[in-house]
């Protein structure tokens, strides 16, 4: 059993990640940044992250993506409340590549429900509908203490608190849109060169290998 | 490269600074130029300059064995020291208010304990012995409830002697005190590695190195927490506002990369020529290495001398084309006794005849012979 998993600077990523290692599937990480338009910070911890969570799984296979190329790209075409969603399609696209590429059965991201006011089930579902291979939600159905408490009890905390300059602030709207409609973003998605900004993603990505520190 | 061609010039001054090696400032020079982007922009000359740094960064924290999130970038070795040690004391006020140091430290680290102390903060001075050495068990002794750091040097730099850095560090993290190390004049000339010294704070230096002036580093452990000096735009993980100096930066990380072939085989060679200079000069009549005999630099050679005031003999070595120091080159300027030779024990004449010549990368064997030739000369000039 093998997954991707989508792992940010956050506290919810790594969580994830572990809840599918702790099942006994391999992970792959994958961390999207937005290097070199803002700081490396995200990559740092992302790094320091799957460090801390080789105890469970060494060596482990980190993927940095290049994501700033389709987010300037978005943000300067797209209405801004659809840009959270377009960039969350955009990663599973990249994430299911490398999946393939990887002989992996799925993609694991550190999503819950209501969390925040755009994770809501018309979103997720949206935001999947960009993909066939199945997404696992480990997080689904835990609020924010029991991720919080997971977290500390696995080391991963006090890293993922550490201030940084994240890849969403810069390119997040101040408004997006909570019920997201399919046939809106396929839309906008039409006017959109697709396979071109995923394969150039794609052909800048870096492979680490991480062991325990 | 800096030997003039009309008068034999000797330069045996590297621990006061070195010449920037050629390939460093190669690497610098675009960034001279049209990569002269601000790392904080968001248009493509900013990227440019944002690679440049961060991949400097890579290479410095790996030279010493950190992550990139734990170094960051300041002017220079001075004001790495102030800003540890000042930005450890204030964030940590409500813990305590003691911090220890030894006597023999850079004046940029004693100066920034005796500010503190004018501002409601205790110093402890903890002395070493006739070699330089600090003894682990006397900073274990020192530390009290309300000490908060401790600043050991990694290498001083007046006499090489090498301090017992991991035993010391192996203390304050049994304590849970801070331990801030000065390296300045330590790195490329013996392993730095934070992990296996123990530090919390580290000092960098870059113009040590055969990297510019104008640019150093500090080492801040993940989880440790530190006041800014500097307040601004939150550069450097808001550790130290100010537009990052590019070049400067680019150069430091080349250097290190240099360093990182080169140095096991410069400490070898320079430690043969060290030796050399340690054992012939200090057959001179009259004539007494300072300092440890086997713990030091390979790339310091320090004496005082009983018939030469130390001023006086640097300008007869000048004479004869050759660069030496005192000790420090910020005490070159005035006549006050070492403070260094001082706290090993020599009375205040004999802490006004101190010599040190440091060898570096362009240093040769018949430059150490010509200078010991020189010495020997002055000797045969002065002593009665």
């Amino acid at each position: 059993m093998k997954a991707v998993a989508l792992i940010s600077g956050g506290i919810d990523s790594p969580v994830s990640a572990y809840l599918m290692l702790a099942r006994g599937v391999e992970v792959v990480y994958a961390h999207f940044h937005s290097f070199p338009i803002v700081s490396k910070s995200s990559i740092y911890k992302a790094i320091k992250l799957v460090e801390t969570l080789a105890r469970y799984q060494s060596p482990s296979i980190l993927y940095l993506i290049p994501l700033g190329d389709v987010q300037t790209y978005l943000r300067t075409r797209v209405d801004p409340r659809y840009l959270i969603i377009l960039y969350r399609r955009f990663m599973l696209r990249i994430a299911e590549k490398l999946a393939e590429r990887e002989k992996a059965e799925a993609l694991v991201t550190g999503e819950s429900l209501g969390q925040v006011s755009s994770q809501t089930l018309q979103n997720l579902r949206v935001i999947e509908e960009a993909v066939r291979m199945p997404v696992l939600r480990p997080l689904i159905g835990l609020d924010k203490e029991e991720i919080k408490d997971i977290a500390k009890s696995i080391g991963t905390y006090e890293i993922s608190i550490k201030p940084q300059e994240d890849c969403c602030t810069l390119f997040a709207p101040r408004r997006q849109i909570t019920k997201a409609r399919i046939e809106d973003v396929k839309r906008i998605e039409e006017e959109l060169p697709i396979g071109k900004l995923v394969d150039q993603a794609l052909n800048k990505i870096e492979k680490m290998e991480i062991s325990v520190s | 490269m800096f030997r003039s061609r009309e008068r034999r010039r000797i330069y045996m001054d590297y621990a006061s600074t070195t010449p920037t090696d050629p390939r460093v400032l190669e690497a610098m020079l675009p960034y001279f130029g049209d990569r002269f982007g601000n790392a904080a922009s968001l248009h493509s000359w900013g990227m440019e300059a944002r690679e440049a740094l961060e991949k400097a960064r890579e290479e410095i924290a790996s030279f010493i064995r950190a992550s990139p999130m734990e170094l960051i970038f300041t002017s220079s070795a001075t004001e790495s020291n102030n800003l540890a040690i000042k930005g450890a004391a204030f964030a940590s006020r409500g813990k305590g208010r003691n911090i220890i140091t030894s006597r023999i430290e850079h004046p940029s680290v004693l100066e920034p304990c005796r500010w503190l102390e004018r501002n409601g903060f205790e110093v402890t001075y903890i002395s070493v012995d006739k070699h330089g050495l600090v003894d682990p068990a006397k900073v274990e002794e020192e530390i009290r409830e309300d000490t908060i750091l401790v600043s050991i040097m990694h290498a001083n730099n007046e006499i090489g002697t090498i301090e017992p850095i991991r035993e010391i560090g192996e203390i304050c993290g049994e304590r849970g005190v801070l331990f801030h190390v000065d390296a300045a004049q330590s790195l490329g000339k013996i392993p730095v590695d934070v992990e296996e010294m123990g530090v919390d704070l580290l000092t960098l230096s870059g113009h040590k190195i055969y990297g510019p002036k104008g640019i150093g580093a500090l080492y801040v452990r993940e989880g440790v927490e530190i006041e800014p000096l500097l307040h601004g735009g939150g550069h450097e993980y808001g550790l130290r506002s100010s537009t990052v100096n590019i070049p400067g930066a680019v150069g430091f990380a080349k250097a290190c990369e240099l360093m990182r072939d080169l140095m096991e085989e410069e400490a070898e060679r320079l430690g043969r020529l060290c030796r050399k200079l340690i054992e012939e000069i200090s057959e001179i009549d009259g004539v007494h290495l300072t300092g440890h005999p086997e713990k030091r630099l390979p790339t310091i050679a320090s004496f005082w001398l009983e018939f030469i005031e130390g001023e006086r003999l640097i300008l007869e070595l000048n004479e004869r084309g050759i660069a030496a120091s005192i000790g420090s080159a910020c005490a070159s300027g005035k006549l006050e006794p070492s403070h260094v030779l001082l706290a090993i024990g020599l009375n205040e004449d004999r802490a006004r005849r101190g010599l040190r010549l440091s060898i570096g990368r362009w240093t040769r064997r018949g430059e150490v012979e010509y200078v010991i030739e020189a010495l020997r000369e002055i000797a045969g000039k002065y002593a009665k």
